[in-house]
Protein backbone atom coordinates (compact mmCIF):
# COMPACT_ATOMS: atom_id res chain seq x y z
CA UNK A 1 0.00 0.00 0.00
CA UNK A 2 1.56 3.36 -0.96
CA UNK A 3 1.64 6.22 1.29
CA UNK A 4 -0.93 8.57 -0.06
CA UNK A 5 0.87 11.58 -1.10
CA UNK A 6 -1.24 14.84 -1.38
CA UNK A 7 -3.08 14.69 2.09
CA UNK A 8 -1.93 16.67 5.33
CA UNK A 9 -1.52 13.12 7.52
CA UNK A 10 -1.49 9.61 7.47
CA UNK A 11 -3.50 9.89 11.03
CA UNK A 12 -5.32 12.16 12.90
CA UNK A 13 -6.17 11.75 16.58
CA UNK A 14 -9.03 13.01 18.27
CA UNK A 15 -8.30 13.32 21.77
CA UNK A 16 -5.28 13.26 23.72
CA UNK A 17 -5.78 10.57 26.80
CA UNK A 18 -3.62 8.21 27.15
CA UNK A 19 -5.16 6.02 24.64
CA UNK A 20 -4.91 8.56 22.04
CA UNK A 21 -1.35 10.10 23.04
CA UNK A 22 0.17 6.02 23.07
CA UNK A 23 -1.21 5.78 19.70
CA UNK A 24 0.19 8.73 18.37
CA UNK A 25 3.63 8.08 19.82
CA UNK A 26 4.27 4.45 18.16
CA UNK A 27 2.51 5.76 14.40
CA UNK A 28 5.17 8.65 14.59
CA UNK A 29 7.64 6.53 15.69
CA UNK A 30 7.50 4.12 12.61
CA UNK A 31 7.65 7.80 10.60
CA UNK A 32 4.11 8.51 9.46
CA UNK A 33 2.72 11.95 9.63
CA UNK A 34 0.18 12.13 12.78
CA UNK A 35 -1.40 14.98 14.14
CA UNK A 36 -3.78 14.76 17.31
CA UNK A 37 -6.58 17.36 18.32
CA UNK A 38 -7.33 18.22 22.00
CA UNK A 39 -10.22 20.55 22.76
CA UNK A 40 -8.65 20.83 26.31
CA UNK A 41 -5.77 23.14 26.52
CA UNK A 42 -3.39 20.09 28.28
CA UNK A 43 -3.24 16.46 27.37
CA UNK A 44 -4.23 13.44 29.46
CA UNK A 45 -7.82 13.44 29.63
CA UNK A 46 -8.55 11.76 33.20
CA UNK A 47 -4.71 11.57 33.82
CA UNK A 48 -3.85 14.85 34.79
CA UNK A 49 -2.37 16.43 38.19
CA UNK A 50 -2.51 19.91 39.32
CA UNK A 51 -1.27 22.05 42.50
CA UNK A 52 -2.64 24.93 44.37
CA UNK A 53 -2.00 26.68 46.93
CA UNK A 54 1.27 24.15 47.97
CA UNK A 55 -1.27 21.51 47.49
CA UNK A 56 -1.01 18.55 44.69
CA UNK A 57 -3.91 16.24 44.00
CA UNK A 58 -4.15 13.67 40.75
CA UNK A 59 -7.56 15.14 39.09
CA UNK A 60 -9.30 11.81 38.62
CA UNK A 61 -6.97 8.90 37.48
CA UNK A 62 -5.12 8.21 40.45
CA UNK A 63 -2.53 5.40 40.46
CA UNK A 64 -1.46 2.99 37.65
CA UNK A 65 -0.70 -0.51 37.14
CA UNK A 66 1.12 -3.12 34.55
CA UNK A 67 3.99 -1.04 34.91
CA UNK A 68 5.76 -4.52 35.09
CA UNK A 69 8.06 -5.37 32.11
CA UNK A 70 5.67 -7.07 29.52
CA UNK A 71 2.88 -5.20 31.65
CA UNK A 72 0.52 -2.94 29.66
CA UNK A 73 2.57 0.42 30.98
CA UNK A 74 5.60 -1.08 31.42
CA UNK A 75 6.17 -1.81 27.60
CA UNK A 76 5.02 1.62 26.48
CA UNK A 77 7.32 2.74 28.66
CA UNK A 78 10.71 0.77 27.06
CA UNK A 79 9.36 0.57 23.74
CA UNK A 80 8.54 4.78 23.62
CA UNK A 81 12.07 4.93 25.41
CA UNK A 82 10.57 7.43 28.68
CA UNK A 83 12.55 5.33 31.27
CA UNK A 84 14.80 8.44 31.44
CA UNK A 85 11.85 11.15 31.10
CA UNK A 86 9.37 9.67 34.23
CA UNK A 87 9.78 7.89 37.62
CA UNK A 88 7.19 5.66 39.00
CA UNK A 89 7.18 4.54 42.37
CA UNK A 90 5.19 1.73 43.88
CA UNK A 91 3.95 1.20 47.24
CA UNK A 92 3.45 -1.63 49.40
CA UNK A 93 0.82 -2.63 50.08
CA UNK A 94 -0.98 -1.25 46.59
CA UNK A 95 -4.36 -0.82 48.12
CA UNK A 96 -5.66 -1.33 51.99
CA UNK A 97 -9.39 -2.29 52.38
CA UNK A 98 -10.75 -0.86 55.96
CA UNK A 99 -13.88 -2.14 56.87
CA UNK A 100 -15.65 -2.06 60.49
CA UNK A 101 -14.32 -5.55 61.36
CA UNK A 102 -10.92 -5.71 59.13
CA UNK A 103 -8.17 -3.56 57.65
CA UNK A 104 -7.00 -5.75 54.90
CA UNK A 105 -3.24 -4.68 52.68
CA UNK A 106 -3.49 -5.79 49.35
CA UNK A 107 0.65 -6.89 49.58
CA UNK A 108 2.78 -7.04 46.30
CA UNK A 109 3.41 -10.04 47.09
CA UNK A 110 1.22 -13.16 46.61
CA UNK A 111 2.15 -15.48 49.97
CA UNK A 112 1.54 -12.23 51.98
CA UNK A 113 -1.62 -11.14 50.56
CA UNK A 114 -2.88 -15.19 50.69
CA UNK A 115 -1.76 -14.87 55.00
CA UNK A 116 -3.19 -11.27 55.17
CA UNK A 117 -6.82 -12.74 54.01
CA UNK A 118 -6.19 -16.23 55.92
CA UNK A 119 -5.95 -14.66 59.26
CA UNK A 120 -9.21 -12.36 58.87
CA UNK A 121 -10.90 -15.46 57.77
CA UNK A 122 -9.44 -18.90 58.70
CA UNK A 123 -12.49 -20.67 58.19
CA UNK A 124 -11.97 -20.15 54.30
CA UNK A 125 -7.96 -20.46 54.34
CA UNK A 126 -7.99 -23.47 51.88
CA UNK A 127 -9.95 -21.77 49.58
CA UNK A 128 -8.32 -18.82 49.82
CA UNK A 129 -5.27 -19.82 48.71
CA UNK A 130 -6.65 -21.59 45.77
CA UNK A 131 -8.56 -18.76 45.12
CA UNK A 132 -5.53 -16.19 44.75
CA UNK A 133 -3.53 -18.69 43.24
CA UNK A 134 -6.22 -19.07 40.53
CA UNK A 135 -6.59 -15.71 39.72
CA UNK A 136 -2.80 -14.30 39.58
CA UNK A 137 -1.66 -17.01 37.81
CA UNK A 138 -4.75 -18.06 35.09
CA UNK A 139 -3.94 -17.69 31.39
CA UNK A 140 -5.02 -18.01 27.77
CA UNK A 141 -8.52 -19.66 26.62
CA UNK A 142 -9.02 -21.07 30.13
CA UNK A 143 -9.43 -17.45 31.29
CA UNK A 144 -10.95 -15.91 28.31
CA UNK A 145 -13.60 -18.31 29.24
CA UNK A 146 -14.04 -16.36 32.00
CA UNK A 147 -16.58 -13.93 30.40
CA UNK A 148 -19.21 -16.78 30.47
CA UNK A 149 -19.30 -16.32 34.04
CA UNK A 150 -19.99 -13.02 36.72
CA UNK A 151 -17.34 -12.67 39.03
CA UNK A 152 -19.70 -13.42 41.48
CA UNK A 153 -20.19 -16.71 40.68
CA UNK A 154 -16.43 -17.12 40.44
CA UNK A 155 -16.69 -16.20 44.18
CA UNK A 156 -19.28 -18.40 45.36
CA UNK A 157 -17.40 -21.46 43.65
CA UNK A 158 -14.39 -20.62 46.41
CA UNK A 159 -16.39 -18.87 49.35
CA UNK A 160 -19.15 -18.96 52.17
CA UNK A 161 -18.34 -15.69 53.89
CA UNK A 162 -20.53 -12.81 53.13
CA UNK A 163 -17.50 -9.81 54.10
CA UNK A 164 -14.94 -11.87 52.54
CA UNK A 165 -16.69 -11.67 49.20
CA UNK A 166 -17.62 -8.32 49.56
CA UNK A 167 -14.16 -7.11 50.50
CA UNK A 168 -12.87 -8.76 47.41
CA UNK A 169 -15.60 -7.23 45.04
CA UNK A 170 -14.80 -3.59 46.47
CA UNK A 171 -11.92 -2.76 44.31
CA UNK A 172 -14.41 -3.23 41.12
CA UNK A 173 -16.34 -0.56 42.45
CA UNK A 174 -13.60 1.52 42.35
CA UNK A 175 -12.25 0.81 39.47
CA UNK A 176 -15.11 0.14 36.87
CA UNK A 177 -17.93 1.38 38.81
CA UNK A 178 -19.55 -2.34 38.76
CA UNK A 179 -20.35 -4.92 41.78
CA UNK A 180 -19.53 -8.29 41.27
CA UNK A 181 -22.88 -9.63 40.01
CA UNK A 182 -22.63 -7.40 37.34
CA UNK A 183 -18.75 -7.77 35.95
CA UNK A 184 -17.85 -10.58 34.29
CA UNK A 185 -14.96 -12.84 36.06
CA UNK A 186 -13.10 -12.04 32.62
CA UNK A 187 -12.74 -8.31 33.38
CA UNK A 188 -12.54 -9.33 37.44
CA UNK A 189 -9.52 -11.03 37.21
CA UNK A 190 -7.84 -8.99 34.19
CA UNK A 191 -8.80 -5.77 37.34
CA UNK A 192 -7.07 -8.51 39.58
CA UNK A 193 -3.81 -9.21 37.59
CA UNK A 194 -3.27 -5.50 36.26
CA UNK A 195 -4.37 -3.36 39.26
CA UNK A 196 -3.68 -5.03 42.50
CA UNK A 197 -1.00 -7.93 41.61
CA UNK A 198 0.85 -5.66 39.31
CA UNK A 199 -0.71 -1.91 40.81
CA UNK A 200 0.61 0.74 43.51
CA UNK A 201 2.25 2.57 41.04
CA UNK A 202 2.07 6.20 41.02
CA UNK A 203 4.57 8.53 38.81
CA UNK A 204 6.74 11.14 40.74
CA UNK A 205 5.08 14.64 40.24
CA UNK A 206 1.27 13.35 39.97
CA UNK A 207 -0.59 10.83 37.11
CA UNK A 208 -0.36 14.07 34.57
CA UNK A 209 3.40 13.32 34.96
CA UNK A 210 2.46 10.36 31.99
CA UNK A 211 0.47 12.33 29.73
CA UNK A 212 2.73 15.22 29.98
CA UNK A 213 5.43 12.72 29.28
CA UNK A 214 3.79 11.24 26.25
CA UNK A 215 3.12 14.25 25.10
CA UNK A 216 6.52 15.50 24.93
CA UNK A 217 7.89 12.07 22.98
CA UNK A 218 5.12 12.55 20.84
CA UNK A 219 6.71 15.90 19.81
CA UNK A 220 9.82 14.75 19.73
CA UNK A 221 8.66 12.28 17.11
CA UNK A 222 7.64 14.76 14.56
CA UNK A 223 3.90 14.44 15.76
CA UNK A 224 1.60 17.63 15.74
CA UNK A 225 -0.36 18.83 18.50
CA UNK A 226 -3.03 21.14 18.70
CA UNK A 227 -5.01 22.19 22.24
CA UNK A 228 -7.57 24.12 22.93
CA UNK A 229 -10.00 22.91 20.01
CA UNK A 230 -12.49 20.72 19.00
CA UNK A 231 -12.56 18.46 16.08
CA UNK A 232 -16.53 19.51 14.83
CA UNK A 233 -17.03 17.27 12.01
CA UNK A 234 -15.72 14.22 9.98
CA UNK A 235 -15.55 14.72 6.13
CA UNK A 236 -15.66 12.16 3.82
CA UNK A 237 -15.40 11.45 -0.21
CA UNK A 238 -17.49 9.02 -1.78
CA UNK A 239 -17.65 6.81 1.10
CA UNK A 240 -13.72 7.63 2.15
CA UNK A 241 -12.48 9.31 4.87
CA UNK A 242 -11.35 12.90 3.64
CA UNK A 243 -10.50 14.65 7.21
CA UNK A 244 -11.55 16.58 10.03
CA UNK A 245 -12.74 19.72 10.62
CA UNK A 246 -11.16 21.58 13.92
CA UNK A 247 -13.30 24.47 15.52
CA UNK A 248 -11.44 27.60 14.22
CA UNK A 249 -11.97 26.88 10.41
CA UNK A 250 -9.19 24.74 9.61
CA UNK A 251 -9.85 21.60 8.00
CA UNK A 252 -6.92 18.91 7.80
CA UNK A 253 -7.12 15.65 5.29
CA UNK A 254 -5.93 12.36 6.28
CA UNK A 255 -6.10 8.81 5.33
CA UNK A 256 -7.04 7.27 8.84
CA UNK A 257 -8.68 8.87 11.89
CA UNK A 258 -8.31 7.49 15.49
CA UNK A 259 -10.76 8.51 18.00
CA UNK A 260 -9.93 8.88 21.63
CA UNK A 261 -13.06 9.61 22.46
CA UNK A 262 -16.62 9.24 23.50
CA UNK A 263 -18.19 6.41 20.93
CA UNK A 264 -21.38 8.21 20.84
CA UNK A 265 -19.65 11.70 20.00
CA UNK A 266 -18.04 10.31 17.56
CA UNK A 267 -20.58 7.99 15.58
CA UNK A 268 -23.34 10.63 16.22
CA UNK A 269 -21.72 14.28 16.27
CA UNK A 270 -19.18 14.26 14.19
CA UNK A 271 -20.11 12.11 11.68
CA UNK A 272 -23.15 13.52 9.76
CA UNK A 273 -23.96 10.64 7.33
CA UNK A 274 -25.75 8.24 9.15
CA UNK A 275 -25.04 5.84 6.03
CA UNK A 276 -22.41 4.05 7.33
CA UNK A 277 -24.10 2.11 9.74
CA UNK A 278 -26.95 -0.40 9.90
CA UNK A 279 -29.70 -0.40 12.37
CA UNK A 280 -28.64 -2.56 14.25
CA UNK A 281 -24.94 -0.62 15.09
CA UNK A 282 -27.09 2.66 15.89
CA UNK A 283 -29.86 0.76 18.13
CA UNK A 284 -26.27 -0.80 19.98
CA UNK A 285 -24.91 3.31 20.04
CA UNK A 286 -28.50 3.90 21.70
CA UNK A 287 -28.92 0.99 24.06
CA UNK A 288 -25.77 0.85 25.25
CA UNK A 289 -24.80 2.16 28.88
CA UNK A 290 -22.19 4.39 30.38
CA UNK A 291 -20.06 3.39 33.42
CA UNK A 292 -20.99 5.90 36.33
CA UNK A 293 -19.76 9.10 36.58
CA UNK A 294 -17.68 10.38 39.82
CA UNK A 295 -17.15 12.97 42.69
CA UNK A 296 -14.20 13.59 43.73
CA UNK A 297 -12.98 15.35 46.59
CA UNK A 298 -9.48 17.54 46.92
CA UNK A 299 -8.46 18.21 50.30
CA UNK A 300 -5.58 19.94 51.81
CA UNK A 301 -4.50 19.87 55.34
CA UNK A 302 -2.74 21.58 57.84
CA UNK A 303 0.16 20.01 58.68
CA UNK A 304 -0.47 19.12 61.85
CA UNK A 305 -2.89 16.94 61.63
CA UNK A 306 -1.45 13.66 63.19
CA UNK A 307 -4.95 11.31 62.69
CA UNK A 308 -3.75 10.84 59.13
CA UNK A 309 -2.86 7.46 58.01
CA UNK A 310 0.35 6.70 57.12
CA UNK A 311 1.61 5.54 53.17
CA UNK A 312 0.67 6.80 50.08
CA UNK A 313 -1.60 3.75 49.15
CA UNK A 314 -5.07 3.47 47.49
CA UNK A 315 -7.18 3.12 50.98
CA UNK A 316 -10.35 2.01 50.61
CA UNK A 317 -13.46 2.51 52.98
CA UNK A 318 -16.69 0.35 53.09
CA UNK A 319 -19.00 0.85 55.94
CA UNK A 320 -21.07 -2.62 55.42
CA UNK A 321 -20.86 -5.78 53.53
CA UNK A 322 -23.61 -4.97 50.73
CA UNK A 323 -21.85 -3.51 48.11
CA UNK A 324 -24.33 -4.57 45.60
CA UNK A 325 -26.40 -1.78 47.39
CA UNK A 326 -23.76 0.45 47.26
CA UNK A 327 -24.39 0.03 43.62
CA UNK A 328 -28.13 -0.13 43.45
CA UNK A 329 -28.12 3.50 45.31
CA UNK A 330 -25.97 4.78 43.31
CA UNK A 331 -28.15 4.04 40.03
CA UNK A 332 -31.19 4.94 41.72
CA UNK A 333 -29.23 8.76 42.60
CA UNK A 334 -29.97 7.68 46.07
CA UNK A 335 -26.40 9.58 46.80
CA UNK A 336 -26.84 10.12 50.38
CA UNK A 337 -26.92 5.91 50.69
CA UNK A 338 -23.15 5.83 49.13
CA UNK A 339 -21.27 4.52 51.97
CA UNK A 340 -18.07 3.44 50.39
CA UNK A 341 -15.25 5.84 48.90
CA UNK A 342 -11.58 5.71 48.55
CA UNK A 343 -9.02 8.17 49.28
CA UNK A 344 -4.92 8.59 48.52
CA UNK A 345 -2.95 10.38 50.60
CA UNK A 346 0.24 12.56 48.64
CA UNK A 347 3.83 12.04 49.61
CA UNK A 348 3.68 15.48 51.35
CA UNK A 349 1.11 13.95 53.89
CA UNK A 350 -0.96 17.23 54.07
CA UNK A 351 -3.28 16.81 50.11
CA UNK A 352 -5.84 14.08 49.89
CA UNK A 353 -7.95 13.00 46.76
CA UNK A 354 -10.98 11.20 47.26
CA UNK A 355 -13.46 9.52 45.41
CA UNK A 356 -16.88 7.71 45.22
CA UNK A 357 -18.86 7.06 42.26
CA UNK A 358 -22.10 8.66 41.79
CA UNK A 359 -24.27 8.75 38.96
CA UNK A 360 -24.74 11.73 36.34
CA UNK A 361 -28.00 12.80 36.91
CA UNK A 362 -27.84 15.84 35.07
CA UNK A 363 -25.60 19.15 35.30
CA UNK A 364 -28.23 21.55 37.45
CA UNK A 365 -28.41 18.42 39.91
CA UNK A 366 -24.48 18.85 40.96
CA UNK A 367 -24.34 22.58 40.97
CA UNK A 368 -27.06 22.90 43.06
CA UNK A 369 -25.54 19.43 45.79
CA UNK A 370 -22.33 20.20 45.28
CA UNK A 371 -21.53 21.60 48.50
CA UNK A 372 -23.77 19.61 50.18
CA UNK A 373 -22.76 16.45 48.74
CA UNK A 374 -18.78 18.11 49.60
CA UNK A 375 -19.22 18.46 53.00
CA UNK A 376 -21.53 15.02 53.70
CA UNK A 377 -18.67 13.08 52.19
CA UNK A 378 -16.07 14.90 54.19
CA UNK A 379 -18.02 14.04 57.46
CA UNK A 380 -18.31 10.17 56.27
CA UNK A 381 -14.40 10.35 56.05
CA UNK A 382 -13.99 11.66 59.30
CA UNK A 383 -15.31 8.52 60.67
CA UNK A 384 -11.78 7.47 59.56
CA UNK A 385 -9.82 10.59 60.70
CA UNK A 386 -11.53 12.05 63.34
CA UNK A 387 -11.27 15.71 63.94
CA UNK A 388 -10.03 15.98 60.13
CA UNK A 389 -12.61 19.02 59.68
CA UNK A 390 -10.51 21.28 61.70
CA UNK A 391 -7.38 21.06 59.77
CA UNK A 392 -8.92 21.65 56.27
CA UNK A 393 -7.25 24.68 55.19
CA UNK A 394 -8.26 23.95 50.99
CA UNK A 395 -11.34 22.36 49.70
CA UNK A 396 -12.61 21.76 46.23
CA UNK A 397 -14.87 18.79 44.26
CA UNK A 398 -14.92 17.95 40.47
CA UNK A 399 -19.02 16.64 40.06
CA UNK A 400 -19.79 14.35 37.12
CA UNK A 401 -20.63 17.85 35.33
CA UNK A 402 -16.95 18.59 35.87
CA UNK A 403 -16.18 15.23 33.97
CA UNK A 404 -18.60 15.76 31.48
CA UNK A 405 -16.33 19.11 30.96
CA UNK A 406 -12.82 17.65 30.80
CA UNK A 407 -13.57 14.53 28.61
CA UNK A 408 -17.18 15.37 26.78
CA UNK A 409 -17.73 11.69 27.53
CA UNK A 410 -21.59 10.57 27.70
CA UNK A 411 -23.02 11.57 31.02
CA UNK A 412 -19.43 12.05 32.53
CA UNK A 413 -19.17 8.45 32.25
CA UNK A 414 -15.81 7.35 34.45
CA UNK A 415 -14.79 4.49 32.52
CA UNK A 416 -16.53 4.40 29.42
CA UNK A 417 -19.28 1.92 28.76
CA UNK A 418 -20.14 0.02 31.42
CA UNK A 419 -18.42 -3.24 31.50
CA UNK A 420 -21.05 -5.13 32.26
CA UNK A 421 -20.93 -9.28 31.41
CA UNK A 422 -23.59 -8.35 28.53
CA UNK A 423 -22.04 -5.39 27.38
CA UNK A 424 -18.52 -7.31 27.03
CA UNK A 425 -20.08 -10.33 25.92
CA UNK A 426 -21.99 -9.59 22.88
CA UNK A 427 -19.54 -8.06 21.35
CA UNK A 428 -19.82 -4.13 22.12
CA UNK A 429 -17.76 -1.24 20.06
CA UNK A 430 -14.55 -3.19 19.25
CA UNK A 431 -11.33 -0.54 18.22
CA UNK A 432 -12.35 -1.13 14.04
CA UNK A 433 -15.49 0.45 13.01
CA UNK A 434 -18.14 0.20 10.75
CA UNK A 435 -16.54 3.63 8.91
CA UNK A 436 -13.83 2.04 6.95
CA UNK A 437 -9.85 3.75 7.90
CA UNK A 438 -11.58 4.97 11.39
CA UNK A 439 -10.27 3.10 14.76
CA UNK A 440 -11.45 4.01 18.13
CA UNK A 441 -8.98 3.57 20.93
CA UNK A 442 -9.85 4.91 24.47
CA UNK A 443 -11.96 2.95 26.94
CA UNK A 444 -15.48 3.50 24.91
CA UNK A 445 -13.95 0.68 22.71
CA UNK A 446 -15.53 -1.86 25.38
CA UNK A 447 -12.53 -4.02 26.26
CA UNK A 448 -10.38 -1.44 27.90
CA UNK A 449 -10.73 0.36 31.25
CA UNK A 450 -8.39 2.16 33.28
CA UNK A 451 -4.68 3.62 31.99
CA UNK A 452 -3.34 0.62 32.08
CA UNK A 453 -6.46 -0.49 29.61
CA UNK A 454 -6.39 2.43 27.23
CA UNK A 455 -2.11 2.58 26.70
CA UNK A 456 -2.93 -1.52 25.81
CA UNK A 457 -5.38 -0.28 22.98
CA UNK A 458 -3.58 2.54 21.67
CA UNK A 459 -0.49 0.82 21.42
CA UNK A 460 -2.67 -1.79 19.59
CA UNK A 461 -4.62 -0.04 17.53
CA UNK A 462 -1.46 1.73 16.48
CA UNK A 463 -0.13 -1.29 15.67
CA UNK A 464 -2.68 -2.27 13.28
CA UNK A 465 -2.46 0.42 11.26
CA UNK A 466 0.89 0.39 11.31
CA UNK A 467 0.01 -2.96 8.94
CA UNK A 468 -2.50 -1.61 7.13
CA UNK A 469 0.11 0.92 5.50
CA UNK A 470 2.13 -2.22 4.89
CA UNK A 471 4.90 -0.81 7.68
CA UNK B 1 -19.94 -24.96 4.42
CA UNK B 2 -15.95 -25.27 3.86
CA UNK B 3 -16.34 -21.84 1.99
CA UNK B 4 -18.72 -20.58 4.70
CA UNK B 5 -16.37 -21.10 7.18
CA UNK B 6 -13.13 -19.07 4.90
CA UNK B 7 -15.71 -16.33 4.38
CA UNK B 8 -16.87 -16.16 8.01
CA UNK B 9 -13.30 -16.30 9.21
CA UNK B 10 -12.32 -13.70 6.74
CA UNK B 11 -15.37 -11.32 7.73
CA UNK B 12 -14.15 -12.02 11.52
CA UNK B 13 -11.07 -11.17 10.85
CA UNK B 14 -12.17 -7.72 9.38
CA UNK B 15 -14.74 -6.85 11.83
CA UNK B 16 -11.74 -7.34 14.50
CA UNK B 17 -8.86 -5.72 12.62
CA UNK B 18 -10.71 -3.27 10.09
CA UNK B 19 -8.80 -4.72 7.09
CA UNK B 20 -11.23 -4.98 4.46
CA UNK B 21 -12.12 -8.47 3.55
CA UNK B 22 -10.07 -8.16 0.06
CA UNK B 23 -7.57 -7.30 1.90
CA UNK B 24 -6.88 -10.67 3.98
CA UNK B 25 -5.04 -13.26 2.81
CA UNK B 26 -4.95 -16.86 3.64
CA UNK B 27 -1.21 -16.82 3.87
CA UNK B 28 -0.92 -13.80 5.91
CA UNK B 29 0.21 -14.23 9.64
CA UNK B 30 -2.41 -12.90 12.30
CA UNK B 31 -0.17 -11.38 14.11
CA UNK B 32 2.39 -9.81 11.82
CA UNK B 33 0.47 -9.02 8.90
CA UNK B 34 -2.54 -8.07 10.30
CA UNK B 35 -1.44 -6.51 13.78
CA UNK B 36 -3.58 -9.04 15.96
CA UNK B 37 -1.76 -9.39 19.57
CA UNK B 38 -1.92 -12.08 22.01
CA UNK B 39 -4.72 -10.65 23.57
CA UNK B 40 -6.99 -10.83 20.42
CA UNK B 41 -5.75 -13.95 19.56
CA UNK B 42 -7.50 -15.09 22.26
CA UNK B 43 -10.81 -13.01 21.65
CA UNK B 44 -10.66 -14.87 17.99
CA UNK B 45 -10.97 -17.64 20.06
CA UNK B 46 -13.83 -17.05 22.28
CA UNK B 47 -15.61 -15.96 18.93
CA UNK B 48 -14.90 -19.04 17.05
CA UNK B 49 -16.46 -20.76 19.94
CA UNK B 50 -19.15 -19.09 20.51
CA UNK B 51 -19.89 -18.85 16.84
CA UNK B 52 -19.81 -22.86 16.01
CA UNK B 53 -20.38 -23.87 19.39
CA UNK B 54 -17.09 -25.77 19.71
CA UNK B 55 -14.12 -25.85 22.16
CA UNK B 56 -10.63 -24.20 21.49
CA UNK B 57 -7.99 -25.26 23.37
CA UNK B 58 -4.81 -23.63 24.62
CA UNK B 59 -2.46 -25.72 22.25
CA UNK B 60 -4.49 -25.64 19.39
CA UNK B 61 -4.70 -21.49 19.89
CA UNK B 62 -0.63 -21.68 20.23
CA UNK B 63 -0.69 -23.17 16.92
CA UNK B 64 -2.44 -20.63 14.81
CA UNK B 65 -0.21 -18.33 12.50
CA UNK B 66 -2.02 -17.69 9.53
CA UNK B 67 -5.52 -16.77 8.47
CA UNK B 68 -5.41 -20.20 6.61
CA UNK B 69 -4.55 -22.03 10.16
CA UNK B 70 -7.54 -20.26 11.75
CA UNK B 71 -9.77 -21.56 9.00
CA UNK B 72 -8.56 -25.06 9.40
CA UNK B 73 -8.55 -25.26 12.78
CA UNK B 74 -12.56 -24.28 12.93
CA UNK B 75 -13.14 -26.90 9.83
CA UNK B 76 -11.34 -29.73 12.06
CA UNK B 77 -13.45 -28.15 14.82
CA UNK B 78 -16.83 -28.40 13.12
CA UNK B 79 -16.15 -31.80 11.71
CA UNK B 80 -14.83 -33.43 15.20
CA UNK B 81 -18.25 -32.47 16.61
CA UNK B 82 -20.27 -34.31 14.38
CA UNK B 83 -19.17 -37.11 15.14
Amino acid sequence: MSIIKNKDYDVIIIGAGIGGLVCGCYIAQRGLKVLIVEKNVKPGGYCRSFSVNGFHFDTCAHSLGGVRQDGNIGRIISELELKNKIQIERSNPSNIVITPHFKIHFWNELDRIIQEFQSCFPDEAKKIEDFFNFVYKIKGTSFSSLIKITFEELLEKYFKDKRLKAILSLPLLGNIGLPASRVSAFTAVTLYQEFLIDGGYHPVGGMGRLSDVLSQRFKELKGDIVFGNPVEKISFVKNSIKGVHVKGNNFYTTEYIVSDIDARQTFINLIQDKGFFDQRFLRKLDKFKPSLSTFVLYLGLDSDFSALPTGTQTVWYLSSYNVEKMYRSAIKNEIDKLDWFLFRIDKDRKSIMALVNVPFINKEFWQKNKKNFTNSFIKKIENLMPGLSDHIIYKSAATPATLLNWSNGFKGASYGWESTLSQVSQVGFSQATPVKNLYLCGHWATIAFGIPGVAYLGRSTANIIIKRKGL
Amino acid sequence: MSKNVEKDMIEMLSTMTGFEPKEIKLNMNIVKDLGVDSLKVIEIATAIEQKYKVTVKETQMTKIHTVADSIALVKRLIEKNKV
